[in-house]
Parts: structure tokens; C-alpha cells; sequence
């Protein structure tokens, strides 16, 4: 009881902060969905022609995976909140735009003739009978739609949006159940709060539907009444977003990480470092997907700085096929980046976290294993497994197959997460994990040396837009500090406190920045 | 108050359809289209208020033609009363008798006013029932609020689509009796639609018989009964009343 509440009270701010993205994210979309959605479901019911292939369309748009609606928009709109929007009101149209169809389609037909004998308008007709009769279905489908909205946003988390889902994806990330819970329980909760607000706002608009002209309400007989309210929640909403996306005024540095501890702890280190010392607003932008989504983020200018690995820029980025040293591997990749990219290298941390091919200390007693080379004899008999990620790079699987010839009986893609779990627990024999992790100790797993030189130097540094650290130097100078400070050990140490004994990687940060007196003062400031 | 002169309408099924036919209908009078489904009564309805459109022909309210008038502002001056009836189910009693008021932005509290005194003239009581909701009335108190929509449009002409039909024998008497007071007291132009023999010769000055889309014979019950123009109108007068006959021999 008392962890829950040390856990509750340090992560209090965040989850205030992401609860309210979260509810932005959902509310934006779903009011967005609302205008657009009652519009098309109006205007389909007086064209019954156009019915059919609308609603194909509007149907074929709910059946593409989230994940994959994510990273079609990703190319066009970038990453962050926008995208997140419109993935999220493409989502929430369809149960809106069906239900607003169905309600005014399904009207008894005398009441409809009755309003043309008695000489209503297209419009009178419509608001007056029309949408209030088919007001239940229609909110029906609106709850339908934020729930749906609530469930999806917390996948928004993969391109930067925030909300929720970035507590999942962390604690998926870091293997935190109850990071994860924290995310997954207060997303649960909003999606039946907002259920139940839409219901009880359903039943206020029953009731005064049916007291049409009873008293002098504004919003009873006055459609124009009740449309100034909706603008005016709109433009709260819409001022609500705008606030909180601007922040605050200060020139932002956006601190971007990929979706796994050891880039936390990295961007947390560099974006406290910069708190500290400088004036710029520090915005963290945690849990970007892949190599690939932040390298794209930072050509678009939508993160500033992040950490990277000069092997997995040589190898995924740029297709270099050579091994070379240390040294020359991090010249090539600065040249490389600042020419093709506009992006610059920063002097690396201090230690390399290479690939590393990991099985059980059993196992490599067992077999006697102890370079890459020895597993090829035995692994027709072994199952590998590794983040979908490694699958795809240039430097991952097929290509390692290829240069050891192993031909193992299966392989098996799991988040990164669960990955030394499945390799203790068994349930895989070999996984491609990473030389700093900090479970690599505590778990009992064996490094086999890469003999054949197949992984380049993995040299952690952070990467940096030159727009940013050609006008800003003091940004670089505070970065600069970082340099050579972190050591392999360090690092894993790092990692395992936040792996395995469940705290933030923002404290872990702080913890060290603070023991190595790098949050003081320069003499010169 | 209503001419039409030669209007013909056609439907691909021919059900419904209408032959060209003429009839004057003179202000204050009760006028029944009497005739079987298919012949064309309802048709002839809704040409009235522009709900159809004819093919061919002209009809003229107090002289102008009606495709002159806007259809809305033509139908909010009509009152027009259903078989279904038709209340809007989410407004109250009082609510729905000022539905054409409302529409046309009337004086609202005059409206409101008046809305209870159509109540009380077609035997509802206003402040028992006014704000009711129509499912809370039985089928023959909700055609009353029907009727007391019509009227409180305030118009002098009221199309009426057999409005009882639907209604149990009893009920349907005593909605006849009101009907006709109130039309001779208001002196009301009615245009009624049946099938009902009796009711026709009940509620009429005039009855227009019509079959398969053309006007066998106009006039009183009186005149049809003793000087039928066509075997049709003869048959359908002589079969009832032969068999009343035959129920007071035995």
C-alpha cells in the first residue's frame, strides 16, 4: 500500500499532465467527429443514392489497423498531435455518421408526412422533428465513438501525441506492469466517465426535447441558441488545445527518444541538463516508435534532439555494409549527417551499446558457446527471438543469419520488453538484446563475442538539428557536458534500476546528473 | 372557394390515378369524396394542398391558382387532419395544436391562449390534457388534438383523409357529432375523404362519388339515394338499404 502511494505521489504530475492530453486528444477528435459525422449522416439521408458508397468508404476507413492508419499519416502529417487527431475523428466518424442515418431513416413515416402537410420546411423538419426523434440513436452512436476514441489515443503514444498510451508503451517498454497499469486503468476510467457524461447529457436533451415550447428556456425552441453554445464549447476546446500546445512562450527544445529505458534515461539525462541550465522550455517527446519515425521527426524539424547509436545510423540509416573502428565509424556518420541531413553529431557519451547475442549461462555451459560462431552447429535445435525492429534494419536478422549461417527451428518477434523474460523463462534460447542491459547480470545471460565482426560500433551521442545547434550554443555547451561522462557500467546500472526495480527513468536520471556534480553551476554562470 | 377544372394526375400503376375531371366546392360547405381504395379520393386531396402535383388541368383557391402560392405558406393556411394522425410524438398535447403557429411565428402567447380554447371546442379538456404526450391519450382523443391542430392554424379550410378509419364504432360517432357542430358553427369549408357510406351521408351537404379516378355523380345524400345518375351510385346506395330492408321484414 505504501508503494502504491510513493508510486501515485512521484508519478502524480505525469499522469495529471497525460490525463488531460488524453482527454484533449479524445474530446477534440470526438467533437471534430461529431460536426463532420451528424453533417455527412444529414446529408446521406436526404441523398439515398449516395448512401451506399459513402458508408463503403467510411466503413473501409474502420478497418484498417490502427497502427497502420498511424503510419500512413505519418509521412503526410508529420508526428505529434495532429496526425493523432485526424487518425482518431476517421475512427469516430463511422459509428456517428451510421447512427445519425439510421435515426433519421428509421422515423415513422406518418409523423414525416404529417410534417410536409402541415408545412414544414426541409430545415424546420429537420431540427425541430427530425434530430430530436432520432436524438437517442445518434448519441448512441457518440458514446460509441468516444470510447472508441479513448481506447485509440492510447496508441497516439507511438507518434508523439502523449496521453495515456505513453505509460503503456514506456511500461511495455521497461517492463513496468505497473507503469502499464497506470496508463491502461485511468484510460478505462475516462472512457466510462465520458460514456456516462454522453448519457446523461442525452437524457437533459430528451427531457427538454420534450417540453418543446413549455417555457421560455433559451435552448428550447431556439436552434440558433443551442448552435451559439456548440461554437462556443468548440472554440473552449479549440482554446484549450491551442493553450496546450503552446506552453509557454521561452524558445522550446523538443528532447525526442525512442520507445526503450535506455533512451529515456538518455533523453531524461539531456533534457534536465538543459532545465537546468538554460532558459529554453525543455518538451520531452518519449517513446517515438522506431529509429526511423525519429529520424524522420528531426529532418522535419518536429523533435531537436535525440539519442542514437552511430552502428544504427551507419547500418539503418545511412546502408553501410563495412565494419570499421570506433573512431572512424562516428567521422563518417557527423559527415554523413551533417551533409545529407542537417543534423549534427555531438561527442558521444562515453560507451557503446552494441547488439548482443545473449543466451542462458546454462546453455553456454552446456555447449561450451562462447563466440557468435559456436551456436551454428546447434541451431537447427534453438528458437531465437528479438524486437520486430531488429527484423527489419539492415543490420538485424536476415543479415546476421547470413554472416553466421544459423539455421534455426524458429524465430519469434516480441516487444523488446518481454524479451529477457522469454530468453530466462525458456521460452526462447537465443535473443538479440542489447550489451547494456541491465538484466543481462541479474537474469545470468552470457554475451557471445561477435567474431565475425558483423556489428559496427554502437557509440551512444546525441544527435542534434543543425538549425538549433548553430543558433543556440549554449544548448550545445550544456550537452557538450555530457560527453565521456557515462560508462558501460554506469549505464547498465542505470538501466536495471529502472528495469527491475521499477522507478522512473526520470529519477534514475536526476540520481546521477546530481552524484556527478552536473547540475551545479559553471563557475562562468 | 376551391375550382378544378379539368385536372387529370396518372401513375404508372394506375392505382390512384385521376380521369380529368371539374368540381366547384363553395365556401362553408362540408364536400365528402366518397369512394373505394383506388378511386382516387386521396388523390384528389393532395392536389389540393399541392402535396401531388397534377398532370394536366387547374385548380383555384378563392380564384388564383394554387401553383401560385408557395406550397409551405399554401399548406400552413390549410388544415389538414389523418388517418394516422400524425401528432410528433416528443411534443405535448398543447404543443402539437400549436405546431402551425409556431411555424409561421405567430404571436405566441395569443397562440398559446387560443391553443386551450381549440382544446375545449373539441371536447379535451385543456387543463387535464395540455401537457400530456400523445402516447398518454387513446386513439380518439388524440384525433381530437388532430382536429384541434387543424383548426388552430386558423384556417377556413380544412382537408380531412379518412381522420376516423381508425377509430372503434362508438368513438367514431361521437368524433362525427363534433366535427359537424363544430363546422357549422365556425362555418368551416371541409373537404373529407371515406369510404364510409354512413359517415358520408352523415357528415355531407355534398357527396362526391368517385370510382376508378372519375366522378360518377355529385350531390345531396337525398338526391343520390332517389335519382342516381349511374348504376354504380345506384348499387352502392341500394345494396345497404336493401339490407336494412330485409333485417325489418323478418
Amino acid at each position: 500500500m505504501n508503494q502504491l502511494f510513493a508510486f501515485l505521489i512521484e508519478r502524480g504530475p505525469a499522469l495529471i499532465e497525460k490525463l488531460v492530453q488524453h482527454f484533449v486528444l479524445t474530446a477534440g477528435s470526438t467533437g471534430i467527429a461529431i460536426i463532420i459525422g451528424l453533417t455527412i449522416g444529414i446529408l446521406l439521408s436526404r441523398r439515398p443514392a449516395a448512401q451506399g458508397p459513402v458508408m463503403a468508404v467510411i466503413n473501409a476507413l474502420q478497418t484498417i489497423p490502427s497502427l497502420a492508419m498511424l503510419a500512413i499519416l505519418l509521412p503526410l502529417f508529420g508526428i505529434g498531435t495532429l496526425p493523432a487527431l485526424i487518425a482518431l475523428t476517421l475512427y469516430a466518424l463511422l459509428p456517428i455518421v451510421r447512427n445519425t442515418l439510421t435515426g433519421i431513416d428509421g422515423l415513422p413515416a406518418d409523423v414525416l408526412e404529417a410534417c410536409q402537410a402541415l408545412g414544414f420546411t426541409e430545415r424546420q423538419r429537420l431540427i425541430q422533428v427530425e434530430l430530436p426523434l432520432a436524438l437517442p440513436t445518434i448519441m448512441a452512436g457518440i458514446r460509441t465513438a468516444a470510447v472508441i476514441s479513448v481506447g485509440v489515443a492510447t496508441l497516439a503514444a507511438f507518434i508523439g501525441a502523449g496521453g495515456l498510451g505513453d505509460f503503456i508503451v514506456r511500461g511495455l517498454a521497461v517492463n513496468n506492469n505497473a507503469l502499464v497499469l497506470l496508463g491502461a486503468v485511468p484510460a478505462a476510467l475516462l472512457a466510462l466517465a465520458l460514456d456516462r457524461l454522453l448519457y446523461i447529457v442525452q437524457r437533459r436533451l430528451e427531457r427538454r426535447r420534450n417540453q418543446a415550447g413549455a417555457s421560455t428556456h433559451p435552448f428550447k425552441r431556439n436552434p440558433v441558441a443551442l448552435g451559439v453554445a456548440a461554437i462556443l464549447s468548440a472554440a473552449l476546446l479549440i482554446g484549450l488545445f491551442a493553450w496546450h500546445m503552446a506552453g509557454d512562450a521561452r524558445p522550446t527544445i523538443r528532447v525526442a527518444s525512442k520507445n526503450f529505458t535506455e533512451q529515456y534515461i538518455l533523453a531524461e539525462l539531456m533534457a534536465q541538463m538543459l532545465e537546468r541550465h538554460t532558459d529554453h522550455a525543455v518538451e520531452r517527446k518519449l517513446s517515438l516508435g522506431s529509429v526511423h519515425v525519429v529520424h524522420n521527426a528531426m529532418i522535419q524539424g518536429e523533435v531537436d534532439v535525440y539519442p542514437e547509436y552511430t552502428g544504427t545510423a551507419w547500418r539503418a540509416i545511412l546502408g553501410q555494409q563495412q565494419t570499421l573502428d570506433s573512431a572512424t565509424t562516428f567521422d563518417r556518420v557527423q559527415q554523413a549527417y551533417r551533409n545529407q541531413y542537417d543534423l549534427d553529431w555531438l561527442p558521444a557519451f562515453g560507451y557503446e551499446n552494441t547488439y548482443a547475442i545473449l543466451v542462458t549461462a546454462e546453455l553456454a555451459r552446456t555447449h561450451d558457446l562462447q563466440v557468435i560462431s559456436d551456436i551454428e552447429r546447434i541451431a537447427p535445435e534453438l528458437v531465437m527471438g528479438f524486437a520486430s525492429e531488429f527484423y527489419e534494419r539492415a543490420d538485424g536478422f536476415p543479415a546476421l543469419r547470413d554472416t553466421y549461417g544459423l539455421d534455426f527451428a524458429d524465430t519469434a518477434e516480441m516487444d523488446i520488453g518481454l524479451l529477457y523474460q522469454a530468453l530466462r523463462e525458456g521460452r526462447i534460447d537465443v535473443a538479440a538484446g542489447t550489451s547494456t542491459d541491465g538484466r543481462i547480470p541479474t537474469y545470468d545471460l552470457v554475451m557471445l563475442t561477435d567474431d565475425r565482426g558483423f556489428f559496427p560500433p554502437y557509440d551512444a551521442a546525441p544527435v542534434i538539428r543543425r538549425g538549433l545547434s548553430q543558433t543556440q550554443p549554449d544548448v550545445v555547451a550544456i550537452l557538450q557536458r555530457l560527453s565521456g561522462q557515462i560508462n558501460a557500467t554506469a549505464m547498465r546500472e542505470m538501466n536495471r534500476q529502472v528495469d527491475q526495480e521499477q522507478r522512473s527513468a526520470a529519477s534514475v536520471a536526476n540520481e546521477f546528473l546530481r552524484n556527478k556534480g552536473l547540475l551545479e553551476p559553471r563557475i562562468d554562470r | 372557394m376551391i375550382t378544378l377544372e379539368q385536372v387529370a394526375k396518372s401513375y404508372q400503376h394506375q392505382y390512384d390515378a385521376l380521369a380529368p375531371l371539374s368540381l366547384e366546392i363553395a365556401a362553408g360547405e362540408f364536400v365528402v369524396l366518397l369512394g373505394s381504395s383506388g378511386s382516387g379520393k386521396s388523390t384528389l386531396l393532395k392536389l389540393i394542398n399541392r402535396l401531388l402535383e397534377p398532370d394536366q388541368g387547374e385548380i383555384r383557391l378563392q380564384g388564383r391558382p394554387v401553383r401560385d402560392y408557395d406550397p409551405v405558406s399554401l399548406r400552413r393556411n390549410i388544415g389538414y387532419v389523418f388517418q394516422g394522425i400524425g401528432l410528433l410524438p416528443h411534443w405535448s398535447v398543447v404543443d402539437n395544436v400549436l405546431t402551425v403557429p409556431r411555424l409561421r411565428g405567430d404571436d405566441e402567447d395569443e397562440s398559446y391562449q387560443q391553443a386551450f380554447d381549440w382544446l375545449d371546442r373539441v371536447q379535451l379538456d385543456a387543463k387535464r390534457y395540455a401537457q400530456r404526450m400523445p402516447d398518454e391519450l387513446s386513439g380518439g382523443q388524440q384525433q381530437r388534438v388532430g382536429v384541434a391542430r387543424a383548426l388552430a392554424s386558423g384556417a377556413d379550410l380544412l382537408l380531412m383523409d379518412e381522420p376516423f378509419g381508425a377509430l372503434d364504432a362508438i368513438t367514431r360517432d361521437e368524433l362525427q357529432g363534433m366535427l359537424k357542430a363544430l363546422q357549422q358553427s365556425l362555418n368551416k369549408t371541409i373537404v373529407f375523404v371515406t369510404h364510409d357510406l354512413f359517415e358520408a351521408i352523415r357528415l355531407a351537404d355534398r357527396i362526391v362519388v368517385l370510382h376508378q379516378g372519375k366522378i360518377e355523380q355529385v350531390g345531396s345524400a337525398r338526391e343520390l339515394i332517389n335519382e342516381p345518375a349511374t348504376p354504380f351510385v345506384e348499387n352502392l346506395f341500394s345494396k345497404p338499404l336493401q339490407a336494412l330492408d330485409d333485417l325489418r321484414l323478418r
